[in-house]
């Protein structure tokens, strides 16, 4: 845990540092007539503190406890099943125009299906055959969504 | 007004949606509620208003139903449930836990909905002496003690809710300056609450689910005999009634009242029973008092959204993000202004109230069945879901990316431990909280103790720093956290 709270103290830290530098652009004002960058300025300034004062903490504390032997993941396959889930979300998003909703809802279940949920081909297809009907049917004809069609107008 | 027939279908759909996502893992109510605001848009305020209220007493019973069948909460506030309710359910008495559970919520949610109607107009009429000051102090008070009672550590939920403000600041702010908008149109209007939402308490839940293949075992008993027997109703009238109280008590303080309430009702009623020893073994009391703090603390959570505009956890902000996307304004003059909408809620709690009473009991068998769906079947749906929800909002791709974003930074603040629930609050609160804290500035002349010298901001603001510093010096956290493992 010591050592996940460094990193992400680092990260928000220069979250804080890169608004710092942004709110400088935009105009402060002064404390009698705030302008739009005096909020964000303030803020940033109190998330630079936070976060410098707990990766402090984090590096000055000696690694003893249990906590930061604790893996980030917590079974050995995890790391492959989220990188899975996340690329099938990005593919779902990037085929969506171009193929449509009815046919990427397919393509996106089918391979959830097989690959993350462990399914037989034969009960992978049906179901996401089945919800790529029912999707379309519900959402595009239905209740009049306006999903993208893509090249195939289905 | 709430008893037209399209207003009382309507909170039958939020109540049984509510219930059937209580029931499903991996989707709470704060999703499923932004997933339904598109929905709602063509429909006039009130009538949207009770429907997303319905989800959200409808999930507090769907919890607790898995609490008691199989081991695992459906919602947060149901896990002390699991305590004894599993217990009862494994002895063959999951019938009466069930039914006492559902009786305990309703006449809990009807009391609360009873306090709610007599404090809610007082407190709004002492709302409205306050000016940019004091409202600044509130919601400061709000996000405080939001981040005091969230699990994770005091000084991450404090930086995560200044995340949540820097996501708020984009876009156009009050002066006509674009920030943070790195020249893309899309962002000139701010970035949608729904992508976020759906982002953060959607996507990112399913991904840390995915981690492993789940499994799980439903209880394989015929659940007979719903109706508690004279002897269960004995034993739960005085927990129904005490837990009724602290629930509302607590729902007035903003943070995860139903969670902590249920808790602190449980330990309460262990501590009053004459047998102490029954607890953690299929003890009644144990069901019926967390069960009704938590549905009356539904109610308790609504007074700070409808007389000050402040919500008290990630649904309710959503709700305000609801009514404001409807073009009605949460706070002190919502009484005043949309009388139709504060007593059409109201009136709606009650109807909802009977409406799960009467659903849930006979249902339970279908909301079983539901629990039979494996997770490996129904995740890809839940996806399926947070896509056309996000995408549908403002028909944009855009806020997909946004959605998919948030996704995996609310993934990441998982594994960190960084709550979501600040994030939402501070983000949806930020253009108040600014124009606010503006306001007061330009009114002291740039004088920053106009939050002290006035009484009501300076008593609400020393609350608030009160919060901070009995959390640094006292360690009182830990306390309380060793206190919950206790009991």
């Amino acid at each position: 845990m010591k050592n996940l709270d460094r990193i992400s103290g680092i990260i928000l830290f220069l979250l804080g540092l890169g608004i710092f530098l942004k709110s400088l652009t935009y105009p402060i004002g002064s404390f009698r007539s705030p302008g739009g960058g005096l909020f964000p300025l303030l803020a940033s300034i109190l998330l630079m503190g936070l976060s410098g004062a707990m990766t402090i903490q984090a590096f000055w504390k000696k690694n003893t406890e249990e906590s930061s032997k604790a893996p980030f993941f917590s079974t050995k396959d995890a790391p492959n099943r989220i990188l899975f889930g996340f690329m099938a979300l990005l593919a779902f998003r990037y085929l969506l125009p171009v193929i449509g909703f009815g046919p990427s809802t397919f393509l996106f279940i089918l391979f959830l299906a097989k690959y993350l949920g462990h399914y037989s081909w034969k009960m992978s297809i049906f179901f996401s055959v089945l919800t790529a009907l029912a999707a379309y049917y519900l959402f595009q004809v239905w209740l009049k969504i306006p999903m993208p069609q893509g090249i195939l107008k289905i | 007004m709430a008893l037209t027939p399209i207003n009382l279908f309507l909170c039958l759909v939020g109540c049984l949606l509510g219930t059937l996502i209580g029931v499903l893992p991996g989707i709470g109510p704060a999703a499923t509620i932004a997933l339904l605001l598109p929905v709602t848009l063509a429909l006039p305020p009130t009538t949207a208003i009770i429907m997303l209220s319905g989800i959200f007493y409808g999930a507090m019973y769907g919890g607790s139903t898995t609490a008691i069948l199989v081991n695992i909460p459906g919602e947060a506030a149901a896990a002390i449930t699991c305590i004894d309710g599993y217990q009862m359910a494994r002895q063959g008495r999951a019938g009466p836990a069930l039914g006492i559970a559902a009786f305990g919520s309703f006449l809990a949610g009807t009391i609360g909905v009873f306090f709610l109607m007599l404090i809610a107009p007082p407190v709004a009429e002492f709302a409205l002496k306050f000016g940019p000051p004091e409202i600044f102090a509130v919601m400061v008070l709000g996000l405080t003690v939001l981040n005091y009672l969230s699990s994770g550590s005091l000084i991450k939920s404090f930086m995560i809710a200044l995340v949540g403000l820097f996501v708020g600041m984009i876009g156009i702010d009050i002066s006509g300056v674009f920030r943070f908008t790195f020249g893309m149109p899309d962002f000139y209007d701010g970035i949608g609450l729904v992508p976020v939402l759906m982002g953060l308490f959607g996507v990112a839940e399913v991904l840390v689910n995915l981690e492993q293949v789940i499994t799980r075992q439903v209880f394989a008993t015929k659940i007979k005999g719903l109706l508690p027997n004279k002897e269960d109703w004995k034993a739960s009238a005085k927990p129904i009634a005490r837990g009724s109280l602290i629930g509302f008590l607590m729902g007035l303080i903003p943070g995860p009242s139903n969670t902590i309430s249920s808790f602190i009702s449980y330990a309460m009623e262990k501590r009053f029973s004459k047998h102490p020893d029954r607890f953690g073994k299929g003890a009644i009391e144990g069901v019926a008092g967390p069960e009704s703090a938590n549905n009356s603390a539904c109610a308790g959570n609504f007074i700070p959204v409808l007389t000050l505009g402040i919500p008290t956890s990630a649904v309710m902000a959503v709700i305000v993000g609801a009514l404001i996307i409807h073009g009605v304004f949460p706070g002190p003059l919502l009484i005043k202004n949309n009388p139709d909408i504060f007593w059409g809620t109201i009136a709606s709690m009650y109807i909802g109230n009977f409406m799960l009473l009467i659903l849930n009991l006979p249902l339970i068998g279908i909301w079983v069945k539901v629990l039979k769906v494996p997770y490996g079947l129904l995740f890809p749906l839940i996806f399926l879901f947070c896509f056309v929800g996000a995408y549908a909002n403002n028909n944009s791709l855009v806020e997909l990316n946004v959605m998919i974003f948030f996704g995996l930074i609310g993934y990441l603040m998982k594994k960190t431990g960084y709550e979501p629930a600040p994030l939402v609050m501070a983000y949806i609160l930020c253009p108040f909280l600014e124009e606010a804290f503006r306001q007061s500035l330009i009114k002291s002349h740039g004088d920053f103790s106009i939050f002290f010298q006035r009484p009501i901001s300076a008593t609400i603001l020393s609350l608030a720093f009160l919060f901070i510093f009995l959390n640094i010096f006292t360690g009182l956290k830990h306390k309380r956290k060793r206190l919950l493992e206790r009991i």
